[in-house]
């Protein structure tokens, strides 16, 4: 179940819905969990019992830990839980590559191993509940139906954000609900599903379209329009994903931290990732980066610490080497922003920095990121860059037939995005305003991205969000 | 203020996401979006099972069947039509303002599927040169797409598969016109011949309109003047009328204000005019079917869409047989193979196919059989034997596909015909191939669209053919049998009347 079904949005959220906010105290927290397992069997079946599995074995090992304060307790949780994501997201990448080099037969062993829908973003909190808890950041939970609406919730189980256990469960204790907080919501998840099935959904037409060409078909306007377009729509997709989310958490009187700060605008690499997928390069930077020395051990350290967050970061995004590449690909542009500019790269507000340096670097990224194998991103490279093919802005007949009005329509107004000021109050600052004026604007806006994202939501075909893989 | 606008927020998210689903419970049969079986209801258990397949038809079976979803296609249909001024799903795509297209006439015949379609012209054609050959009594009908008519229109989004599109038009149009009028009727000649004032073809449906279908039966009738006779029935009036179009289903509840003729239906012709015509057909004729009664009382109409074609015994019941077919399908309805009761097919393997071959042999007993050329002993003719090996003076025993190719007589203003005469102990294949056109392009000199087949039964089998004037003094490739061991009694060539 994803959040542009109809079947959610028109059947599981009002019933769920109705019941969380009909019930106060541990009611609260129960209908949550049991909402949750229900929208989660919903797709994974068994799996489930993963879930549920990873629910009480955290709730148990972070009370442990904190009557024993014994690091074996955290080096036990934090293992077991690397182990369980290791096991069903890289067992059969690795076993590929051993495979590959020493000509073993290990993967086809392996094909039993279903990728648990939303495992990379329940096991990262899992492990940083477990390290708040032994750095003394956070209290453990003693009530197992809270900790489990809190690592189950719906709206952020399957594609994040990555919410930190301690910055959310007094909401959960005392869930602040509100009309404000219900009305900011809805305008939230509003903006979030016209943001998904208008303007990621119509990108992800022609992205699809173009990377789906074969080497010969692929000239240099096709490949710029699908690097393009998927730049436009893996923002949108992921970014209306946690709006949707944080949107249907204020309903529910629960506060998430902001998961995107519109990174295409941008100035540098650098502030791109602090505008970026948030909770995941905050999360890198408190448990992995930090603990590895951050920047406080030198020049060479630094880069290597930066390179390492980097790697697991492409890892963590799939297990490929095409994301490994771009994880690699994002910490070498961080270091030599460090390397040319210093500490001053996070800092640097060039007007047009963001048009000559930092969307060339983020589109070619993607295209790492996109591609189906090395040999394809190869392929796009030299066609953006007219390395092996001669010039040509045509595009193949599939191509064009994916350009319809109502998806361009859709794609222009995510190509908007690039384009669009810094600090414009567009979107998601719609949804905040408190004034009259304010609210107003809001209530204008939000009746109209609704009513236009039902329509796509009931018209359209069934299109799961990007992030759900990783 | 701001907390009744919050409220009001609040009430527009409630109903909107109650709306969709209260509507299936309260009334669930309203308008469906598809016009075959919804997506039916699976079952409890498997919504309970663990595997999700059973739950992730739920939600289509639910809304499939919801109006909402109907009434949300044909907003989003209507607002893209209304404030992008364009629109375009996998099956329309619009054009000019008011005017709307079939999306699948131009990936037909787009620009990846050429080699396909030169192949299914080919094929076309070899079918084609046979009628001709045979002068067998089937004429083939071409209803032109409407975007062939109606080309000026391609603006918008429909102009993109102009380019394309029109490359192959123009050769499938110059291949029609090189046969007679017996042979083939293209009726872009009678819709061209109205001129662009007239409107030939509906703003948002892929027919005709009855002025351009009245013009189509106006050529049919003087094109077959042995098979049609007598006059067809005037067009009393044209008014526009309000009419839910073809093109405006799909994109749900689009009318349009279309031209609606008013015909004097009385029978005009004799009532035999049509007498031993069948009239095989698609909607094209469909739509001007009540014209078409009228002017050929006594023809018998066969409607196509989604019925089998006439079988084998039913068309020789017939003096002449006219296939109408829509342009876009007429190349695919000749090379569908005949695979299951309603495969719209005319080519070789299909009852009409054997039809044409039947009428084919028929001529060909008029040939001086008396005077005839044994080609495999002929040195004009070249025979190369491949494949099987003579084990008697008639016996043959194949290796590997067996085959004979040899050089064909030339024309001297005379029929040509071939016979084949041979025994084999199972059903088999005989198919006889033309030398391709374009030889030394580095492909083989016969292939599979430029030849002619027909089963045949265990035993002895004579078969013959009148050849086609575009295959004389060429090379041919005669495959008896598909494989295994068979008789070849004679293989041989005969002069027939003039032309």
């Amino acid at each position: 179940m994803v959040f542009s079904e109809p079947i959610f949005l028109f059947m599981f959220l009002p019933l769920s819905l109705a019941v969380i906010l009909a019930l106060t105290g541990r009611g609260h927290s129960l209908a949550i969990l049991v909402f949750s397992l229900v929208f989660y069997y919903w797709t994974s079946g068994l799996l489930t019992l993963l879930l549920a599995g990873s629910i009480f074995f955290n709730w148990f090992v972070g009370l442990r830990l904190d009557q024993c304060r014994n690091k074996r307790w955290l080096q036990f949780g934090i293992a077991m839980n690397v182990l369980v994501l290791g096991t069903f997201k890289y067992a059969i990448f690795f076993a590929s590559n051993i495979d590959g080099i020493f000509g073993s037969a290990l993967s086809p062993h392996l094909r039993w191993i279903i990728l648990p829908i939303g495992i990379s973003f329940y096991t990262f909190q899992c492990i940083s509940y477990l390290m708040d808890i032994w750095r003394r950041d956070a209290e453990p939970e003693n009530n197992l139906i809270v900790f489990g609406a809190y690592l189950s919730f719906f709206p952020q189980l399957i594609a994040g954000p990555i919410v930190r256990f301690k910055t959310v469960i007094a909401d959960y204790h005392a869930p602040k609900v509100s009309l404000e907080n219900a009305t900011a919501g809805a305008a939230r998840f509003s903006h979030g599903l016209f943001k998904k099935v208008v303007v990621a959904d119509s990108s992800g037409i022609i992205a699809d379209a173009c990377f789906a060409l074969s080497a010969g078909d692929l000239t240099t306007g096709a490949a710029w329009l699908g690097a393009l377009a998927y730049t436009v729509q893996i923002y949108f997709d992921f970014s209306a994903y946690s709006d949707m989310a944080i949107g249907l958490a204020s309903v529910c009187g629960i506060r998430m931290d902001e998961n995107f700060n519109r990174p295409y605008t941008s100035s540098t690499l650098t502030e791109f990732w602090r505008r970026w997928h948030i909770s995941l390069s905050t999360w890198f930077r408190d448990y992995l980066y930090i603990p590895l020395g951050g920047n406080r051990k030198g020049q060479f350290a630094t880069y290597r610490n930066l390179i390492v967050v980097f790697f697991v970061t492409g890892l963590w995004h799939g297990a490929a080497w095409t994301f490994v590449l771009w994880g690699l690909y994002h910490g070498a542009f961080l270091i030599l922003e460090r390397v040319t500019l210093g500490r001053a790269a996070g800092a640097i507000e060039a007007r047009f920095a963001r048009f000559v340096y930092l969307l060339p670097v983020v589109i070619f990224g993607w295209v790492l990121f996109r591609a189906e194998s090395l040999q394809q991103a190869l392929e796009f490279y030299q066609a953006m860059l007219v390395l092996s093919v001669p010039i040509n802005w045509s595009l193949a007949e599939t191509v064009t037939a994916s350009t319809s009005p109502l998806i361009l329509f859709g794609f222009y107004i995510g190509l908007l995005s690039l384009f669009a000021p810094k600090h414009a109050p567009l979107g998601v600052q719609l949804t905040q305003v408190r004034t009259l004026a304010g609210a107003m604007a809001r209530f204008g806006y939000a009746g109209i991205v609704l009513i236009v994202g039902a329509v796509y939501a009931l018209s359209s075909d069934f299109s799961p969000f990007l992030y759900f893989r990783f | 203020m701001i907390n009744a606008l919050n409220l009001a927020l609040l009430a527009l998210f409630s109903f909107a996401l109650l709306v969709p689903g209260a509507a299936f419970l309260v009334a669930p049969k309203g308008e469906t979006v598809l016009s075959s079986e919804p997506t039916p209801f699976p079952s409890l258990k498997s919504i309970v099972l663990p595997s999700p397949e059973g739950r992730k038809s739920l939600s289509s079976a639910i809304f499939d069947r919801s109006s909402v979803k109907y009434n949300a296609i044909s907003l989003r249909n209507s607002l893209s039509y209304s404030v992008l001024g364009a629109i375009e799903s996998s099956e329309v795509v619009s054009g000019s303002p008011g005017w709307l297209f079939y999306k699948p006439e131009f990936e037909r015949w787009g620009c990846s599927r050429r080699a396909t379609l030169d192949d299914e012209l080919a094929r076309a054609e070899t079918i084609l040169d046979m009628i001709e050959a045979a002068k067998a009594n089937v004429t083939f009908v071409s209803a032109p797409n409407k975007a062939s008519i109606e080309s000026s229109r391609l603006a918008g989004s429909a102009a993109r598969y102009a380019p394309c599109y029109f490359d192959f038009e123009s050769d499938f149009r110059a291949s029609l016109s090189r046969y007679p009028a017996t042979v083939v009727i293209d009726h872009a000649q009678a819709l061209e011949a109205l001129g662009g004032d007239a409107q030939r073809y509906y703003y948002m449906d892929t027919h005709w309109t009855p002025m351009g279908g009245y013009a189509a039966i106006a050529q049919l009738r003087a094109s077959l003047p042995d098979a049609l006779s007598g006059s067809i029935p005037a067009i009393e009036s044209q008014e526009p009328a309000m009419r839910r179009t073809d093109l405006g289903n799909i994109m749900l509840r689009f009318r349009s204000q279309e031209p609606s003729v008013n015909l004097v239906l009385e029978p005009t012709a004799s009532p035999e005019s049509g007498a031993g015509v069948l009239i095989v057909h698609d909607s094209f004729y469909g739509i001007v079917a009540p014209q078409l009664k009228s002017a050929f009382p006594s023809a018998t109409l066969s409607k196509l869409n989604g019925r089998a074609p006439p079988d084998a015994d039913t068309l020789r019941k017939f003096d002449h047989i006219i296939i109408e077919s829509v342009e876009r399908q007429f190349l695919a309805r000749m090379n569908l193979s005949w695979t299951r009761p309603d495969s719209l097919t005319f080519g070789w393997g299909s009852p009409l196919g054997d039809h044409i071959l039947d009428q084919s042999q028929l001529l060909a007993e008029q040939c001086n059989w008396d005077e005839a050329v044994n080609i495999i002993e002929d040195k004009q003719s070249h025979a190369l034997v491949r494949g099987m090996e003579f084990i008697s003076s008639s016996a043959v025993r194949s290796t590997a596909d067996p085959r004979i190719m040899f050089r064909l007589p030339p024309a001297q203003g005379r029929l040509v015909c071939l016979e084949a005469e041979f025994s084999h102990p199972t059903k088999t294949r005989t198919q006889l191939y033309f030398e391709r056109d374009t030889p030394g392009d580095g492909r083989s000199m016969f292939a599979e669209p430029q030849s002619v087949f027909r089963l045949v039964q265990p035993g002895r089998s004579r078969i013959s053919w009148v050849i086609p004037q575009s295959a004389l003094g060429r090379m041919a490739r005669f495959d008896p049998v598909q494989d295994g061991d068979f008789e070849l009694n004679s293989l041989r060539y005969a002069y027939g009347p003039d032309f």
